[in-house]
């Protein structure tokens, strides 16, 4: 194996990052203005609706009364849009006078730098309440499902929280913070699954009338068409919301999500998320004496197999296209992505109602029918789509081994202290650093677990950065080597090794 | 997958953060041009496919929610019988009735109207459809 030299590409600086990050919440404002576009469509679609009359029963489904949270939810939502608007006003009014504050600040101000900094921080200020204004009014109908529904809630928890566990520590190599997860898990059931409820809600009250309206005579044909659009279109936004929320979360913290592993790990997060609300929601719905049908369906069979794998797709195609230069190959593999999972959320919602329809027939006996049927019905309608997320990780988790592999390596022949050679094994190999955890664990407690995590954490980071830097779409994201090196020595306890001297000036050898 | 990949597709200017760091060896499966490109794009395309069959499977079969399949309705000019009569018959019928009653039969009509039913059974609550899932 090659050790590849010493002299890296130029170190990129804080200033790039910090404008970079500033480009990446105009991003993240820009995928709000997308969702809100997408309700300001559905909402024209219910405007121009006819009503849903029929000479059959089934009509009585789209008639029910306006669900109180869905009414504030659409009375806050042009409230918010007014805000931001105003917001907006105040940004292009403040950057319009930044220039001129910033020459003033140049004179006799310049000791302090305030104006300008102040300018900067109201720019800040007014972006981040242009992206609260167009988003909070979509947590209404997840929080008021969450207030009413604490027992269901209290169910819902513990699966959902070892599961957000496992999907952390399937990061084998380099892991992100947990804060990251616990981020994703928010937007997942509070925007991702807020969008999704309003979006579904104005399906079932709008949509119904251009398909019952005119079959008097044959209401199977549109019927058909209806319930095949049902499931089309909460696929739809229930994928496009979840994917927003790993985009949002990748722009605004690129420094963490590196590669297809994390934004895999990432998607499956928010899904997590997604999948906590949408459970709770059910469980309010339906009679509780299906409540465990529900939980084992929602919560143990389809708690990987079918939220988890869909956006995990999605956050896969998001998370690969971080080191693609060109931008039709980050369109090719964020969308392929994003249509692999509402495809599979499409398929799945389908084959599984229609399935589920012959479960009493293949399966006498109740229990049997629940405990093998559902499984395996699970299994025929989604199989594909998880099969397709392990065959990801696997090909992402060996990538990362063979960079990091050469990258602990060159780290360990510089000599600074940080990566040792008999380290590498240990750091390449995740079922020793388990077993080691357990034994630190079982002899210092969890302050030496987490001491040695931490440890174990920043030498990876290091490597990892390393492996970054050599990369062919290599960003101003990856953080400078030097810190991440003293943050190793630091934990490890040994003094910081003297920095290799410094080359003298251009000017001075001249 | 950065095996087999190997266009060049320059790096766009508008693209920001991005340095203009260029790999000296590609090595690793994660260190080529375009990694992962052409396997996201194939798992796009699974994608579609079950999105197809799905639309197929719905449209095509009967859906799994409990709806009415039929609803009597009056036969129009559409639903007549394909097997009507085409050629008329020949003579008229001779033994017709040429004496009328005198008188209409008066007594035995009836009086009273009988009471319609005042309340009907209401429709069974049916489960919510639709939803995501």
């Amino acid at each position: 194996m090659t050790v590849p030299s010493e002299a890296g590409p130029p170190v990129p600086t804080a200033e790039p990052h910090r404008n970079a990050s500033w480009a990446g919440l105009v991003g993240v404002i820009t995928l709000a203005l997308v969702l809100t576009a997408t309700y300001i469509v559905a909402q024209v679609i219910a405007w121009a609706a006819p009503e849903p009359v029929s000479r059959s029963a089934f009509v009585k489904h789209f008639l029910l009364p306006e669900p109180v949270p869905f009414r504030v939810t659409r009375i806050l939502l042009p409230i918010g849009w007014g805000v931001a608007a105003l917001l907006c006003l105040v940004l292009l009014r403040t950057r319009r006078n930044g220039p001129r504050e910033a020459q003033h600040a140049a004179g006799p101000l310049k000791a302090g730098g305030a104006p300008g900094m102040r300018s900067e921080q109201t720019v800040q200020a007014c972006r981040l309440g242009i992206l609260g204004a167009l988003l909070a009014p979509f947590t209404i109908m997840p929080l008021s499902v969450m207030v009413g529904n604490v027992p269901q809630m209290l169910f819902c928890l513990p699966p959902t929280l070892a599961a957000l566990l496992l999907v952390h520590r399937v990061q084998l190599y380099r892991r992100m913070p947990g804060w990251l997860l616990a981020s994703g898990l928010g937007w997942g059931a509070l925007i991702g699954g807020g969008f999704g409820l309003v979006m579904i809600t104005w399906m079932q009250r709008s949509v119904p009338g251009y398909f019952t309206s005119g079959s008097w005579e044959r209401p199977l044909d549109g019927v058909r068409e209806l319930y095949t659009l049902f499931p089309l279109h909460t696929a739809v936004v229930t994928e496009v919301g979840k994917a927003a929320g790993v985009a949002v979360l990748f722009l605004l913290f690129r420094r963490h999500i590196d590669g297809i592993v994390s934004g895999l790990v990432l998607g499956a997060a928010v899904a997590l998320g997604y999948n906590f609300m949408e459970t709770a929601y059910y469980l309010n719905l339906v009679n509780p004496d299906h409540h465990f049908t529900q939980l084992w369906d929602r919560q143990v069979v389809g708690l990987f197999t079918t939220h988890v794998a869909f956006t995990a797709l999605a956050g896969a195609g998001i998370g690969a296209a971080r080191w693609l230069p060109s931008r039709r190959d980050r369109l090719l593999t964020s969308g392929g992505g994003l249509l692999a999972a509402v495809g599979g959320h499409f398929e799945t919602d389908v084959v599984l109602m229609r399935l589920d329809g012959h479960r009493a027939d293949w399966f006498a006996d109740e229990a049997l029918g629940l405990l093998v049927g559902i499984p395996a019905m699970t299994v025929v309608a989604t199989g594909v789509f998880v099969a397709l997320c392990v065959l990801i990780l696997r090909r992402g988790l060996k990538a990362q081994a063979a960079g990091l592999t050469d990258a602990l390596i060159t780290e360990a022949a510089s000599g600074r202290g940080a990566v040792t050679e008999l380290e590498i094994g240990l750091l390449l190999s995740p079922r020793r650093r388990l077993l080691l955890e357990l034994r630190v664990w079982r002899r210092d407690g969890t302050a030496g677990l987490r001491h040695l995590v931490r440890l174990q954490q920043a030498q990876l980071d290091l490597a990892t950065q390393q492996w970054h830097r050599r990369r062919a779409g290599a960003d101003s994201f990856i953080p400078e080597e030097e810190p991440l090196r003293e943050r190793v020595l630091e934990l490890k306890g040994t003094p910081s090794s003297p920095r290799p001297p410094a080359l003298p000036e251009r000017k001075a050898l001249s | 997958m950065a095996s087999a990949a190997h266009e060049d597709d320059p790096a766009e200017p508008g693209d920001k953060g991005r340095t203009t760091v260029q790999q000296t060896a590609p090595c690793g499966p994660e260190l080529g041009p375009r990694p992962y490109v052409r396997l996201m794009t194939a798992v796009g395309a699974i994608g579609a496919a079950a999105a197809g069959v799905a639309a197929v499977l719905g449209l095509s079969s009967v859906p799994a929610l409990p709806f009415p399949v039929d609803v009597p309705t009056l036969p129009g000019m559409t639903d007549l019988p394909s097997g009507l009569p085409t050629d008329l018959p020949s003579t008229l019928p001779t033994g017709l009735p040429t004496r009328a009653p005198d008188a209409p039969p008066g007594s035995s009509l009836p009086t009273s109207v009988p009471n319609l039913p005042t309340s009907f059974p209401s429709l069974p609550d049916l489960p919510q459809i639709g939803g995501g899932s």
